[in-house]
């Protein structure tokens, strides 16, 4: 019987933020916004869904004046990610 | 309410994304460039201070590679807040410089004025090009990388003139073209 995708990253958003994170150690808030092309808001909110599950961490500073928010993969994340993924070949039978 | 994903949108989200994270890595050529010439400079400085006139130290020219080493510090701490994510490569390949920076570092401090001191910094310059070459999967690099430790080989046999000559070549063939081409590449 096949496995039940990981709900967490079975998202648009959420699969998206992680996929780009996986392959940096530190993302900004902004590249994110401008690679997933999401709102501001809606990114935030998928942002601290990911960070309460453990996937992700966020740091929060100041570049300047101006605040800056940046998110990097916990471990916990990459198994994840990992997991849904192998789970992802099994469905498509790949 | 979200969307309900089919697995292969979300196998082609992870794909479209993790191409999407491919950084532009041509800045790297600045540092080949920028060395290179630094090296070539101050190689051609002592050789024609030491043939040309009488001076004693020709070799204080080599105290360049200390305001150069800010000047590309300066660069590269610029270039990394302005960068938005640091991609798992650029931090492999900033940490290959920087055990290359502290290798050098030891030798020019602890190992005097050794005969073998340059055929080593071309020999350890030759790992981290190479490296870099590798990781960042652009052969002319590589083969930079194999040049230097070439040279590197040579100059053990060398001294003098040829030595210098030696070096100079190792540094044209082995950071600059492979530098340029590097800033070059489409």
């Amino acid at each position: 019987m096949l496995k039940k995708l990981d709900p967490l990253l079975h998202s648009e958003l959420r699969l998206s933020v992680m996929s780009l994170l996986i392959s940096f150690s530190k993302a900004d808030f902004t590249y994110l916004k401008e690679q997933t092309k999401a709102t501001s808001g809606n990114l935030s909110v998928q942002i601290t869904n990911l960070e309460q599950a453990g996937y992700i961490t966020v740091e929060k500073s100041f570049k300047g004046k101006m605040p800056q928010t940046r998110c990097s993969i916990t471990k916990k994340g990459v198994e994840a990610f990992e997991q849904y993924v192998n789970d992802l070949k099994e469905y498509l039978k790949i | 309410m979200e969307r309900n994903l089919h697995p292969q949108e979300s196998l082609k989200i992870i794909e479209e994304m993790i191409q999407n994270a491919k950084i532009n890595l041509k800045e790297n050529s600045f540092y080949f460039i920028f060395w290179g010439w630094v090296i070539i400079i101050a190689e051609v400085a002592q050789l024609l201070i030491s043939r040309l006139t009488d001076y004693a130290h020709p070799y204080y020219v080599w105290f360049i590679i200390f305001p150069a080493m800010l000047i590309a510090g300066w660069y590269g701490y610029s270039k990394g807040r302005k960068m938005p994510a640091m991609s798992h490569i650029v931090r492999i390949n900033i940490m290959t410089w920087f055990s290359f920076l502290v290798s050098y570092l030891i030798l020019v401090i602890f190992s005097g004025n050794h005969h073998y001191t340059v055929p080593v910094i071309f020999i350890l310059a030759g790992n981290a090009t190479f490296l870099t070459g590798i990781i960042i999967k652009f052969k002319p690099l590589a083969f930079g990388g194999i040049v230097l430790w070439i040279g590197a080989i040579c100059m053990f046999y060398l001294s003098g003139i040829a030595l210098d000559i030696v070096s100079v070549l190792a540094l044209i063939f082995g950071y600059l073209i492979p530098g340029y081409m590097l800033k070059y590449q489409k």
